[in-house]
């Protein structure tokens, strides 16, 4: 059977067009309206914010009358579809009948594909003329909706030019950081800082530390310094990952030798985080006070004498860590946070202070034991 | 030249006047997706761009209007504190 439905609704398309035009209608006064604005606006405010405005409601009120050309374009276009749609149907109609009017029967919708043996000359005429028809209606169905598509084009265009696409995301500052120091993916690391604490007495002796996984914090605000200070349990585990395999061999060494590997553990931080842009020179220099923290609890550990010298080293190395981690870990979530550079030196002070404090509390709470 | 070189009155109602036009586009912006048959699914992607476009217009005018009170808001504010400068020095001119 050769199938004769069309496709779309003309009077659907039509509809469309008049309200279509009515957004026309409107984007173009509006159009004329924001340029009557800039003028009295420039006639009665004079200076730079004058200017800055006048500036502003020049480009929205060429967008107005573009999105108002655009419209235009598009209410003849779709009201065309409409009318080439109907075109198609009658032709398509005009040769249903021509076949019926032979004698032909035709099922509902259609009509035969090929010719019947038995039909008569005028019949496989009739026939044959339809076919012809069909496919003439067909050719030019296919030719409305290609200009259809071709002015739906303008818009997409349009809409571009706009409203971009939004560029292809970029990994996290923090996954890279994550990716510097070795740490699991830290959606499973982020924390709570009052959750660790209370589980503290049921936590692993060094290295075998471990952090429970806690869903992501909410991002949605900016309460930078408390989402600092929370995050500081994974910037915990971010510094004692990075410096469990080196605490072994740190421990291995004398306590001069944990002078100098100190240095070189906040270079490879500070390395770590070189290519954020939005990190100044000043917030770096928070990341060597987590060194100055190591080396600090290493002297006040000297004074113990039921330590050995490996514990001292690798209790330094655990504070240093986790105050460099706290550090880095708190910039790198307030860069991630869109918060302006002068305060990220103060997220990296409040992960710092975090990340210090709460090694200092799992030592507290090892000693106990 | 000064920002605060602006007439309030004439300015004052330029706000208004950009929320009835604001106000005009948004109320037409809201477009039905014909049923175009072959390309239905592109002309539904053109009319969700379209009402895109209609309201990044809406949101652009807006935000002149709002830039407008704003400016506004801080003229008053500035008149408020000349108005306390010229009581202040009056008070103690003999």
């Amino acid at each position: 059977m050769i199938d004769l439905t069309v496709d779309g609704s003309p009077d659907g398309c039509r509809a469309a067009a008049r309200e279509i035009a009515v957004l026309a209608e409107a984007t173009g006064v509006a159009g004329g309206d924001l340029a009557r604005v800039r003028e009295r606006a420039a006639d009665h405010w004079q200076g730079e914010a004058a200017s800055a405005f006048g500036a502003r409601a020049s480009e929205v009120g060429e967008d107005a009358e573009r999105l108002a050309d655009l419209l235009r374009f598009l209410t003849v276009a779709l009201e065309a579809l409409a009318r080439r749609l109907d075109q198609v149907a009658a032709r398509l109609a005009d040769a249903r009948s021509r076949v019926g009017a032979a004698g032909i029967p035709c099922p509902p919708g259609g009509i035969p594909a090929v010719p019947d043996p038995a039909w008569d000359d005028a019949q496989r005429a009739a026939h044959l003329h339809a076919v012809v028809l069909v496919r003439a209606a067909r050719d030019d169905e296919r030719w409305a909706q290609e200009a259809w598509l071709r002015a739906l084009g303008s818009v997409t265009e349009a809409h571009r030019r706009v409203l971009p696409p939004a560029a292809p995301q970029q990994p996290s500052l923090l996954d890279r950081l994550g990716d510097a120091v070795s740490v699991r993916p830290l959606p499973d690391l982020l924390p709570g800082l009052g959750e660790v604490h209370d589980r503290l007495p049921d936590l692993p002796d060094l290295p075998d530390l471990d952090l429970p996984g806690i869903d992501m914090p909410d991002l949605d605000d900016l309460r930078v310094l408390r989402q600092a200070v929370e995050a500081a349990p994974v910037l915990v585990s971010a510094g004692v990952r990075a410096l469990a395999g080196r605490a072994a061999t740190l421990a291995r060494e004398a306590g001069s030798e944990l002078v100098r590997a100190a240095p070189d553990l906040a270079r490879r931080a500070v390395d770590s985080i070189d290519d954020l842009p939005t990190v100044p020179t000043s917030g770096r220099a928070l990341i060597g006070m987590g060194v100055s923290e190591g080396i600090e609890q290493y002297e006040d550990d000297l004074a113990r004498d039921d330590l050995t010298q490996h514990e001292r080293i690798g209790r330094a190395a655990f504070v240093g860590g986790a105050t460099v981690g706290g550090a880095t870990g708190g910039m790198a979530l307030c860069s991630e946070l869109g918060v302006t550079s002068p305060l990220v030196p103060l997220c990296g002070a409040a992960g710092g202070w975090a990340g210090e404090h709460l090694s200092e509390a799992v030592l507290g709470a090892i000693d106990a034991r | 030249m000064c920002d605060i070189d602006i007439h309030p009155d004439a300015i004052g109602r330029l706000p208004g006047e950009l929320d009835r036009l604001r106000g005009r586009v948004a109320r037409a912006a809201t477009l039905p997706a014909p049923d175009t048959g072959a390309t239905a699914t592109a002309t539904r992607s053109a009319i969700g761009a379209i009402t895109d476009l209609a309201a990044a217009l809406v949101s652009d005018t807006t935000r002149l209007g709002d830039d407008l009170r704003q400016v506004l808001r801080s003229y008053e504010q500035a008149d408020d504190n000349v108005a306390f400068l010229v009581r202040s020095l009056g008070g103690g001119l003999p």
